[in-house]
């Protein structure tokens, strides 16, 4: 009787054993699986990305991707990103990349603005983003590492810690060239990175304006808020 | 205890239950007319930021002017411009629009609602509600936080209503009116009695008599660019807005 008994207490812990090592096993794979998603070098959805860019590009006139003028493709881009949901915007990245890895940089600054221009009042979730998108796109092209950083501070200068912590976890190899090109640049500099990135429209907003506006506002004495009482004409 | 004293004291006893259920009523009262408060509203004017080309201005009180950066325009003035004009208006801080090329726009009222009747109190609501007869209209909105905000804009072929953040482009003529949203959604109600569009961020409306259609930005030439447009449009409306305080803070 006390053998059968004894006998049983084996089999149970032998059992209990052995469906602890599985769950274990099972545990283990699961994270493995799942730090092997999050390190993936391109998000799933970056091929249907790049197609959806390339459509746009044909749409703004160009025969293909490859062929675009920088104009088009950003033309084409831009409007593409307008749809684009926040957790999508490293994929489309990644996809405009692979279509143009050449304008790496602008693709980068061009997808920082969007998100900056949609969630402006949400710095938490910008960052957030921010980092995405800096990590997506130096994992699609590490050789542009410095003109993406710059690119991308330039495009948000309040984002510099974001994009330079998002960048080194990204090239850890390159914390050094990165520190130095997320450094502040000297106004003139910084002028002549933007006259570069202008041709897209979406770097230079202040000097694309008319100086004529701002001679004519500060020249007009009589300022009149859109708060205030109509004026009895 | 004698009847008449019993009597007094039922009473008393009857008037001070009258008086505090008097008192519970006018407390009522004031609670739930606190809770319907609504402010005072006034009639606001719209500021002409910037101009570039030919664009004149009418109303009741003027025949027609040149329009000019700081002219304060009311409630019933008509603007027109002729092609290659840019006139850029405040119609409130949180309104913002840039007229492109031939035109004619007139604001039918902009109202603020507020805490009471002081400067400084809390603007509670903005409303502003334009027609758009022909021309293009690059439009920033934004919905003030904490406070109600609507923007209107008639047209011959709908009804565009924005009720919270938006930048959004409207080109009107006799044949069509077509709408791109590049940020937040607006609704077009359209005159012919159709369905109303909702048109989120990325998406192009376009709405005839006949008939309605909504596709993607992107996969339209002229919606591509309308997009780029709107972008630019708003960077520099805020820009010029800034200059003159007429913007909200974020």
């Amino acid at each position: 009787m006390r053998l059968r008994i004894l006998g049983e207490i084996k089999l149970r812990s032998a059992n209990a054993l052995s469906c602890v090592s599985r769950s274990i096993l099972i545990l283990s794979l699961i994270s493995i699986l799942t730090a092997s998603a999050a390190a993936s070098p391109l998000p799933p959805a970056s091929s249907a990305a790049k197609d959806e860019i390339e459509r746009a590009v044909r749409v703004a006139g160009a025969r293909d991707g490859e062929e675009a003028t920088a104009r088009q493709f950003f033309q084409a881009f831009v409007a593409v990103l307008a749809r684009v949901k926040q957790h999508q915007l490293a994929a489309y990245v990644v996809g405009a990349i692979n279509l143009r890895p050449d304008l790496s940089a602008r693709i980068v600054a061009v997808a920082i603005k969007t998100a900056a221009r949609q969630w402006e009042t949400k710095q938490g979730a910008l960052c957030g983003i921010t980092r995405q998108i800096i990590e997506a796109a130096i994992t699609a092209n590490p050789a542009a590492v410095v003109s993406i950083v710059r690119a991308a501070v330039e495009a948000s200068p309040e984002s510099r810690q974001c994009v330079m912590a998002a960048a080194i976890s990204a090239l850890p190899g390159k914390e050094a060239e990165i520190r130095n090109a997320a450094r502040p640049q000297s106004g003139s500099f910084a002028f002549m990175t933007l006259s570069d990135l202008d041709e897209t429209g979406f770097f230079i907003a202040s000097m694309s304006m008319s100086p004529a506006n701002f001679s004519d506002l500060r020249g007009n004495a009589d300022v009149n808020s859109p708060e205030q009482a109509p004026p009895s004409h | 205890m004698s009847f008449d004293s019993f009597e007094l004291e039922r009473s008393l006893a009857k008037r001070e239950s009258s008086f505090s259920a008097s008192l519970a009523w006018l407390i009522a009262t004031a609670v739930l007319l606190t809770g319907c408060w609504e402010g005072t509203t006034r009639a606001v004017s719209a500021t002409i930021l910037a101009t570039q080309g030919s664009a004149r201005v009418k109303n009741e009180s003027f025949s027609e002017l040149l329009a000019r950066p700081g002219l304060a325009l009311s409630a019933g003035t008509v603007l027109q411009t002729v092609e290659a004009a840019q006139v850029d208006l405040a119609f409130l801080p949180s309104a913002l629009t840039r007229m492109l090329g031939e035109g004619e726009l007139t604001i039918d009222s902009l109202k603020l609602s507020e805490d009471g009747n002081e400067t400084g109190d809390r603007i509670l609501a903005r409303r502003g509600a334009i027609s758009l007869r022909a021309g293009t209209l690059f439009v920033v909105h934004r919905r003030p936080p904490g406070s109600a905000g609507t923007f209107l804009i008639s047209t011959p072929h709908g009804t565009i209503v924005s009720n919270s953040d938006s930048l959004i482009c409207v080109e009107t003529s006799s044949q069509r009116l077509r709408v791109v949203s590049v940020r937040g959604s607006v609704e077009i109600v359209p005159t012919s009695g159709q369905k109303a569009l909702s048109v989120d961020a990325g998406f192009l409306a376009e709405t005839t008599p006949q008939t309605s259609t909504l596709m993607e930005a992107a996969g339209d030439a002229d919606g591509q660019q309308k997009v780029t447009k709107a972008i630019l449009a708003e960077r520099e409306l805020l820009a010029l807005a800034r200059r003159r305080q007429e913007v909200l803070a974020r």
